[in-house]
């Protein structure tokens, strides 16, 4: 499946409504590893934590069609810690809906499974978004890993990737992930 | 050591090492002087019959520079300018034109599991790299091997592969200024000195990126504009488009409707070496003559390429954004030239033609009415690409994403990104304004007949 059907699927699971980009980003993040599709939604370790060009692109055509509109709220400036102060919210329009709906009636065992991967989500809880953020960057270190390792190993990892994330950040993580069914701690 | 320099109108003069112009004297890469770099443009921009050789060298030199400028030991300079030398040697005749017409014909269900989804013409440069006895008699085996994975897979040196294939790479410094220069507009003019000055490489998750210092912010403003510029006016003109679908169009009627051997030869893909030995025998003016001037006898194809060659040109007679339809249209439209909506399509462009034939009282042939969308993306998106993002580098900090650095960028609305639907057909007026009675009758008419039709295509998806 394309991006631009992963995004825009995934915001009509999600009520239509998504609040600020890094939240958009890692969310879908998140759902491209319950669905597989992580390879086609192209994430890289960005500083940011894993980001994707063509989740950014599959936003901007979902605009430019007017299915989606985007409100910008604060500054626009970046903080030195590199999160976003400004909030950009997204909220799917009611063409935008409409096709949604359709996109989902003609594909029910591809909406089935983008739904059942929000589902998880959802119940994993609301965090916000820089803890989703540290989240998605504690995963992807532990996925590029391929073993167990300590939050002291994973903070040492998160170094050598340019992100500046403290152990009681990524403990916080490590629970939302459990949550998410995408890890097991031991003590 | 011993060099010979080339003359050359973008970077004026250009020196190669005795070795690299023996790779360059190979057949392989002397057959791209006959692939012209623009395709067809040169029937709307008469000076644009630069070709891949040209620009070739020019990659090659600007690799050289980027070497240079980021402090490359010699080895990885000599590594990085064969690599360019050898990217464009899989192109057929009219280039970006070849590249469709293989992937469309391309049995993907033949090739291994790691190469279903690859573009047939990264194949066919990889295959060439690895196995074309020429190439490998003067690099080596082992260094023909990295050069494919570094081109065709992605694999290597990051700084090297971001040289050869990203966001600033040596193609586009060299393809923007040339380009531009052959085809006389100034729309791809930009800083080429300050940019490759401001590059610089940082380590991340302890491997080397190329990014760009702050003093260069305003240069690659300058690269991103130019090349949004050069898309807009140069790569996306009408008559290009014109020319090339009709390339494309006779092509696909040569194979499916003429049944030319030869085409058919040219443009299905089999990974057999008698595939890569015909394919390098050709070029466009073999094209040309060959399905064209002494093309089979009253074939589609034959017309439509004798068209090319007389200038007469197909006219567009419908032109609108894809946001203009109505939203079930405009979900769908960006499909409408994949393989599974091939049957929709040409109910359009059946139903285009007998509304044609009516308004313009004559008969207008179904099969060269050609239906055809295309993408420009904003600006703000162009300075971005497949690979990843441009980095500003910022000593003590992390780096920042250009298009948040740009103040310019930063202020562009995203939203600005483009997707068009277009109609050309072999129809003909005599004046302006008779052009403009004939489209003002025919736009709502095609804007109808396709949204109809579009509002059928399947939205499919696979997981």
């Amino acid at each position: 499946m394309n991006p631009y059907d992963i995004v825009h699927l995934t915001l009509y699971a999600l009520g239509g409504r998504i609040e600020g980009r890094t939240k958009l980003q890692k969310t879908i993040y998140f759902v491209g590893i319950f669905t597989d599709s992580l390879s086609d939604l192209g994430y890289r370790p960005h500083f940011y934590g894993p980001y994707s060009d063509l989740v950014t692109a599959a936003v901007a055509r979902l605009k430019s069609l007017g299915f989606l509109t985007e409100s910008t709220l604060g500054s626009g400036a970046i903080g030195v810690a590199g999160f976003e102060i400004a909030r950009h919210d997204f909220q799917l329009t009611k063409e935008g809906e409409r096709i949604a709906e359709e996109k989902a009636k003609q594909n029910p065992e591809v909406w089935a499974k983008l739904n059942v991967a929000v589902d998880r989500f959802k119940k994993a809880g609301h965090i916000d978004y820089m803890r989703m953020s540290v989240a998605a960057k504690t995963y992807h270190m532990l996925r590029a890993k391929g073993k167990p390792a300590t939050s002291e190993e994973l903070c040492e990892s998160a170094r050598s990737l340019g992100w500046e994330t403290k152990p009681n950040e990524i403990e916080q993580s490590i629970s939302f992930l459990q949550r998410l069914g995408l890890v097991v701690a031991k003590a | 050591m011993a060099e010979i320099r080339f003359r050359d109108p973008v970077h004026n003069f250009i020196r190669f090492g005795l070795e690299e112009v023996r790779l360059i004297n190979l057949d392989v890469l002397q057959r791209l002087r006959g692939i012209q770099q623009l395709a067809m443009a040169s029937l709307v921009y008469p000076g644009a019959l630069h070709t891949r050789f040209d620009h070739t060298l020019g990659v090659a030199h600007v690799a050289g520079e980027m070497a240079d400028a980021l402090g490359l030991d010699a080895e990885e300079r000599t590594f990085v300018r064969q690599a360019a030398l050898l990217h464009d040697i899989g192109h057929g005749p009219f280039s970006h034109v070849s590249e469709y017409a293989l992937d469309r014909f391309a049995d993907r269900s033949a090739l291994p599991a790691d190469l279903k989804k690859e573009r047939i013409h990264e194949i066919i440069t990889g295959h060439l790299i690895r196995h074309h006895e020429s190439i490998i008699q003067r690099l080596g085996q082992e260094t023909c091997n990295r050069i494919a994975q570094l081109l065709s897979e992605g694999v290597g040196d990051p700084v090297l592969r971001t040289i050869v294939s990203g966001p600033l790479d040596s193609d586009k410094q060299d393809y923007l200024l040339r380009d531009s220069l052959f085809a006389g507009v100034n729309y791809g003019v930009y800083d080429i000195h300050q940019l490759q000055r401001s590059l610089v490489c940082e380590k991340l998750a302890d491997v080397k990126e190329l990014m760009i210092r702050t003093d260069g912010v305003h240069a690659v403003e300058q690269f991103i504009m130019a090349k949004y510029y050069l898309t807009t006016m140069v790569y996306r003109h009408k008559i290009r488009q014109v020319t090339d679908q009709m390339i494309i169009r006779a092509i696909i009627l040569g194979i499916e409707s003429d049944g030319i051997k030869d085409l058919e030869k040219l443009y299905r893909f089999e990974q057999k070496s008698k595939f890569y030995e015909n394919y390098l025998k050709w070029n466009d003016a073999k094209f040309l003559d060959r399905f064209g001037e002494n093309g089979k006898k009253s074939a589609k194809s034959t017309m439509l390429i004798q068209r090319l060659i007389s200038r007469s040109l197909l006219k567009r007679v419908f032109y609108a954004p894809v946001k203009e339809f109505d939203a079930d249209a405009k979900e769908r439209l960006m499909s409408i030239e994949e393989p599974d909506n091939q049957t929709i399509r040409q109910q359009i462009e059946t139903e285009i033609a007998k509304a044609l034939s009516a308004k313009f009282n004559t008969n207008v042939e179904a099969d060269f009415t050609i239906l055809h969308t295309y993408q420009i993306k904003s600006v703000r998106e162009s300075s971005r690409n497949d690979e990843a993002s441009i980095l500003v580098a910022k000593p003590g900090r992390m780096p920042g994403k250009f298009e948040d650095e740009s103040v310019l960028f930063s202020s562009i609305n995203e939203r600005f990104s483009d997707e068009y639907v277009e109609v050309y057909a072999p129809v003909a007026w005599s004046d302006p304004a008779e052009r403009a009675r004939h489209l003002n009758a025919v736009t709502p008419i095609i804007k109808e007949i396709i949204s109809t039709h579009a509002r059928s295509i399947q939205l499919t998806m696979k997981i």
